[in-house]
Order: C-alpha cells, then sequence, then structure tokens
C-alpha cells in the first residue's frame, strides 16, 4: 500500500510551504515535492503604479533581503530611462548590495543554520538552537551578531534605516556619500574581517564531520547560473550571466541579462506558487541549475580580493570540477562574506566614492527595462514593461529562491531516500528534510527563516487516505 | 546607555505601528535612546545589554482598544525565536547569556482597533501613545523604572 507523507508548513510564520513525500508498497521513497503555498502577488498589484515607485513597492516583497528588490528595481528603472548612470552611484549601490549580503548570510550562517552543525542533526531539538550555540560557543554567536551588526549599520548609513530604504533611485541614489560616514564604515572593516576569519577556521575544522549530509543534502549534478564580470571575477552587482556544467566546464558565458528569455523559461508546476525556471536549451526538467553561494563559487574565475580569493581556491580544491553537495552552501556563504567585506573597503578607499554626483535625471526613454544583479540567494532579476505616461503594465520577478526550487526539490527526494528508514516519522528526519532546504536559505517572502526548529504538521497517509501517523511540532 | 525604548510594528498596519510611533516621539531625549523598529531581531541583543532599563512597546491584540498594559519582563529561553521575530525574552535571555548582562525590562502593550492598510492610529489608540510618552518620560527621565511596575496606567 503506498503512502504519503506531507510536511505542512514547513515555515514557521507565515506557514505557506510544504513538503510531500510519498512512499510505494514497500514502504521505500518514491517521490518527494516541496510545495510552496503562498502567493504574494507583486507582479499583478503594481500594474498601474509609476515605474519610479517600483523599487519602494518591490522591497516590500522582503523584510530580510528589501536592498536586493530596490537594486534590481533601480537598475530596471535606469533602462526604463536608457541612462547610463555615475559610477559613484553604482558603486554606492554595490557597497549597500555587498553590506546586505553580508547580513543576510550571517543570518542564515550564525542564527538558522548553525546550531545544525554545533549540536548535530541527531541532537534534541530542545537543545539545537541559539541558546546551545551560545553555550558551547559563545564567541561564535557574538560573531553572528556582530557580522549582522555590520551589514545592517551600513545600510542604516547609506539609505537613512535598516529595513526598506528608499535610498535607491532609478537613475542612481538620491544623495552621497558623506566623507564621516566613509570613514565610520571603513573603521567596522578590521573587526568585521577578522570574526570572520576566525569563522572561516572553525568552520573548516568542523564541516567533514557530517559525511552523511554532505553525501546527501541535493548532492547531484546539475548546472550553476550567476553573474560575472568579462574576466570572469565574481560580480553582485553587473556584469553577464555565466553557466558551468557540473564538471566545471562553461556551458555559456556573457550572456545579457536582458535577453533572459533566450536562455531561461519558466515552468509551472501545479502545485505550487513557485515557478521553476529552468535553462532553456536543455528543456524542462532537465534545464535544472543552482544558483547563490554555491553557484557562484562554481562559476567564477575567481573572486577578485586577496583573502577571498585563498578561501575560494581552497573551496574550490573539495572537489573537482564543480563541488556539488549543496550542503557545500553554508561553507560558501562565508567565502561570500569575506569577499564582500573585502570588496566594500576596495571602493570605499577609492577617492571618487565622495563624488557628489550620484544621480541621473531623466524621463522614461523606453518602454521596457530589464535589472539584474545578486542577492544573497542568488540571481535576481526585475522585468518591467511600461505604457507612454510612465505606468506599469507588466511585471515578472525571477527571484533566486525559484531558480533553485527544482535542486530544492531533487534535494528533499534525496535527503528522503537517504534517511526515511521506516513508515514511522522520526526527528532525525524530519529536521534533515528541513536542513536541506535551509542550506539553499529560501526566501519564501522570509517565512522559512526559522531559528532552531519550524512548525511542522507531518501526516503519513494510507493510500485512502487513512492517517497512519502524525506529529505536529512548533 | 542609560535607557532604551525599543518601539516595535508595522506603521503601514494601522494601529500595529503604535511600538514604533511611541519610540518616534521619544527620539531626541536626554537619557533616552528610542529606536523603532518592524521587527526584534537577533542583533538587537548587543544592544540591550548596554542599557540600564530596556523598554519594550508593542501593540496588542487582546482587550479594549487603546488598553495599555504593562508587564514586567524576564530572560526566557523558549520565547519566539524566528529569524526576523524574536520575543523580548528571548532578546534578554542572550543579552545576559552573550553579554553576562541583562538589564531591568518592561513591555508595554497598547491594544489596537484597526490593524487594516492605514498610516494613521485610531483615537482611541492615540489618546493612549500620549499616555504611554508621559509616562515613560516621567519615568525614565527620572530613573523611577522599578521592578513592581506591572500593572495599568
Amino acid at each position: 500500500m503506498s503512502k504519503t507523507i506531507t510536511i505542512d508548513p514547513v515555515t514557521r510564520i507565515e506557514g505557506h510551504s510544504k513538503i510531500t513525500i510519498q512512499l510505494d508498497d514497500r514502504g521505500q521513497v518514491a517521490d518527494a515535492r516541496f510545495h510552496v503555498t503562498q502567493f504574494r502577488g507583486f507582479e499583478k498589484m503594481t500594474e498601474g503604479r509609476p515605474f519610479y515607485e517600483m523599487p519602494a513597492l518591490t522591497a516590500r516583497i522582503c523584510g530580510i533581503c528589501p536592498v536586493s528588490h530596490l537594486v534590481a528595481s533601480a537598475k530596471a528603472g535606469d533602462a526604463l530611462l536608457a541612462v547610463r548612470i555615475p559610477e559613484t552611484a553604482a558603486n554606492l549601490r554595490r557597497i549597500m548590495n555587498l553590506a546586505q549580503i553580508t547580513q543576510s548570510h550571517a543570518l542564515s550562517f550564525f542564527h538558522l543554520s548553525s546550531p545544525d552543525f554545533v549540536m548535530g542533526f541527531d541532537a534534541d531539538p530542545a537543545e539545537r538552537n541559539i541558546f546551545g550555540v551560545m553555550q558551547r560557543y559563545p564567541d561564535l554567536a557574538k560573531d553572528g551578531i556582530a557580522l549582522r551588526k555590520f551589514g545592517q549599520s551600513i545600510i542604516e548609513l547609506l539609505g537613512g534605516k535598516r529595513i526598506h530604504p528608499a535610498w535607491v533611485v532609478p537613475g542612481g541614489v538620491s544623495a552621497p556619500l558623506s566623507e564621516e560616514d566613509r570613514d565610520t564604515i571603513l573603521a567596522y572593516v578590521p573587526d568585521a574581517k577578522a570574526r570572520l576569519l576566525r569563522t572561516l577556521d572553525w568552520y573548516k575544522g568542523i564541516f567533514g564531520n557530517f559525511d552523511a549530509e554532505i553525501r546527501s543534502f541535493a548532492n547531484f549534478p546539475s548546472l550553476f547560473m550567476g553573474l560575472v564580470h568579462r574576466d570572469g571575477r565574481i560580480s553582485m552587482y553587473g556584469g553577464n550571466i555565466r553557466i558551468v556544467d557540473a564538471v566545471g566546464n562553461i556551458v555559456a558565458d556573457q550572456l545579457p541579462p536582458e535577453k533572459y528569455q533566450e536562455y531561461i523559461a519558466e515552468a509551472v508546476e501545479p502545485d505550487s506558487y513557485l515557478k521553476s525556471p529552468y535553462y532553456k536549451p536543455l528543456g524542462y526538467p532537465d534545464g535544472i541549475y543552482r544558483v547563490g553561494p554555491l553557484a557562484r563559487m562554481n562559476i567564477i574565475s575567481r573572486c577578485g580580493t586577496r583573502l577571498a580569493d585563498q578561501e575560494w581556491a581552497e573551496f574550490r580544491a573539495l572537489q573537482r570540477g564543480a563541488v556539488l553537495s549543496s550542503y557545500m552552501y553554508h561553507y560558501a556563504r562565508l567565502v561570500e562574506m569575506l569577499y564582500c567585506i573585502e570588496r566594500l573597503e576596495q571602493i570605499l578607499n577609492d577617492p571618487d566614492i565622495l563624488s557628489k554626483h550620484v544621480r541621473a535625471f531623466a524621463s522614461p526613454n523606453q518602454l521596457e527595462g530589464i535589472g539584474m544583479s545578486e542577492a544573497p540567494r542568488g540571481t535576481l532579476l526585475h522585468h518591467y514593461k511600461i505604457d507612454e505616461n510612465g505606468l506599469i503594465r507588466w511585471v515578472n520577478l525571477v527571484i533566486a529562491t525559484g531558480h533553485n526550487n527544482l535542486a530544492m526539490n531533487k534535494g528533499v527526494l534525496q535527503v528522503a531516500r537517504q534517511f526515511i528508514r521506516s513508515t514511522k516519522i522520526e526527528e532525525p528526519m524530519l529536521n534533515r528534510v528541513e536542513a536541506v532546504i535551509r542550506a539553499f536559505d529560501p526566501c519564501l517572502s522570509c517565512s522559512t527563516h526559522a531559528i532552531g526548529h519550524m512548525a511542522l504538521h507531518v501526516q503519513l497517509l494510507a493510500s485512502d487516505g487513512e492517517v497512519v501517523d502524525e506529529v505536529r511540532r512548533g | 546607555m542609560n535607557a532604551l525604548v525599543l518601539g516595535y510594528g508595522n506603521p503601514l498596519r494601522g494601529d500595529d505601528g503604535v511600538g514604533w510611533v511611541v519610540a518616534e516621539r521619544l527620539q531626541g531625549m536626554a537619557g533616552i535612546t528610542a529606536v523603532p523598529l518592524h521587527q526584534l531581531l537577533p542583533e538587537h541583543a548587543d544592544l540591550i545589554h548596554t542599557a540600564v532599563h530596556v523598554i519594550f512597546v508593542d501593540a496588542a491584540v487582546a482587550g479594549e482598544p487603546g488598553a495599555v498594559q504593562v508587564q514586567t519582563l524576564a530572560p526566557d529561553r523558549h520565547g519566539l525565536a524566528a529569524s526576523h521575530q524574536m520575543s523580548p525574552g528571548v532578546l534578554l535571555a542572550m543579552a545576559a547569556e552573550l553579554y553576562g548582562r541583562c538589564p531591568t525590562a518592561h513591555l508595554i502593550t497598547i491594544t489596537g482597533q484597526n490593524f487594516a492598510y492605514s498610516e494613521t492610529l485610531s483615537p482611541p489608540v492615540q489618546e493612549s501613545v500620549y499616555q504611554v510618552v508621559g509616562f515613560l518620560v516621567a519615568q525614565l527621565i527620572g530613573e523611577l523604572v522599578s521592578e513592581d511596575a506591572n500593572g495599568r496606567i
């Protein structure tokens, strides 16, 4: 008799995703699906609004990574204005984006995932939380808080507030950087760098303890996608798309963001509001690819900053070709945070960063605009069409979590096959199913960011719908 | 830092933003650091441990619109600790365990009437803002917050 295990909801706050695991007649895992059941509707609700409102409106998509939407939206606005924004404005946006990635990665690594690394995946859930981390490694917990604060403080200094700053606008930014604020940010850098290097040392000493998770957490061949500069350096703000395969070969390079529809298509599944983008030349679902920290580490030729390049080389030596295990997203986040800190320091040390010319003014000169940048979780794209009055007619948003949807589904299936030993629902399985999704740090309007354990409702159903087993928690 | 006021809520959802409004009214007053917030976050533990007193101000759902409640808070390791929403008790526990210092802490709640999309407070809640701000100015600037300050204003 076949059975279905349903984990509903996966999230704690908004509860808009669930997982179903289908067992066959022998009790073996036949299939698994990650469903996102929430509907935000920003693509529709912004129709009719003036295009220049879009950065502020779409930043409301997310309370954790509003800056990412601000940047991608403002870039789409730049395209509508058909202006080349001042380089200082682009650099100021870069700094804010780098700060955003740092604070978001810090939340993911230190607050959401470190309890699993410190206590182990089989530990009592009552102990496997941030307080457990604080007891065993108080300095690690403090470093997490300090790095969050580092990123948030920079965003606040630049944008005037931490959440939903309105400083990034089509055409540039609304105000230049003062010398005092530049110096304040630079003064934060040594401490942040030291904390990160300490964390990297610690993590490199322990991540190998989780062989089973490394082997089974979405560890499979796929494509990887992200933005790079022309010389192959990592690019969090601009550049063009590069795609590499599982052995590290470049499949496509320097693909222009504005032609994304030529190489990316979006599939829609009836059981999820999260679209499933795929690489068009390989079709659906073979065109599965991953984005975000792991993908970025796999696609680039180098980071372009001294310490991050050293760490990147060590990371890439983990596996010939591309690093395939999604468990390594955690490690990749640390390398990226180091890059972000070094890169924003580089930019701030350029005297031009204090230039007062930070905005290009124009009326709309094009009726269609596309903006792409790297968000903490991966490549983010905003695509707008407007009418002659500058009012939005059509919007398409391709978010990082969507790019990873096919990979998350496959990862849930892989973990389920590895860890489900019986038709009885057991805590270690539940935690690992959550943890494989958490490795991607998906942003379902932030709702999958949950410390400790998420609210779960798991039902084991017989094929006739009878509840055979059930677990609730949270 | 003498007194820290963390007022949190969503100022785009009517009375849910009452904590935000209270914190804004207190900004710039001597002896008070007032911070309007959308939500409580892990890094606020770092801010909290440097204060002598910390006052959390939030909207409440239960009770008569405009009703004000004050309660003493203690560290709580088992409170809500989601990534973008932490309970005051959890933050106090983090401050105590990580930094070895937890200030005296109180939670002031004001019962809301309207939580629909709006940037204004309903009349009874607005009235309570005046009371709470006056109370906090008197208590905090006079450093009169005491452990037995529970109850109604």
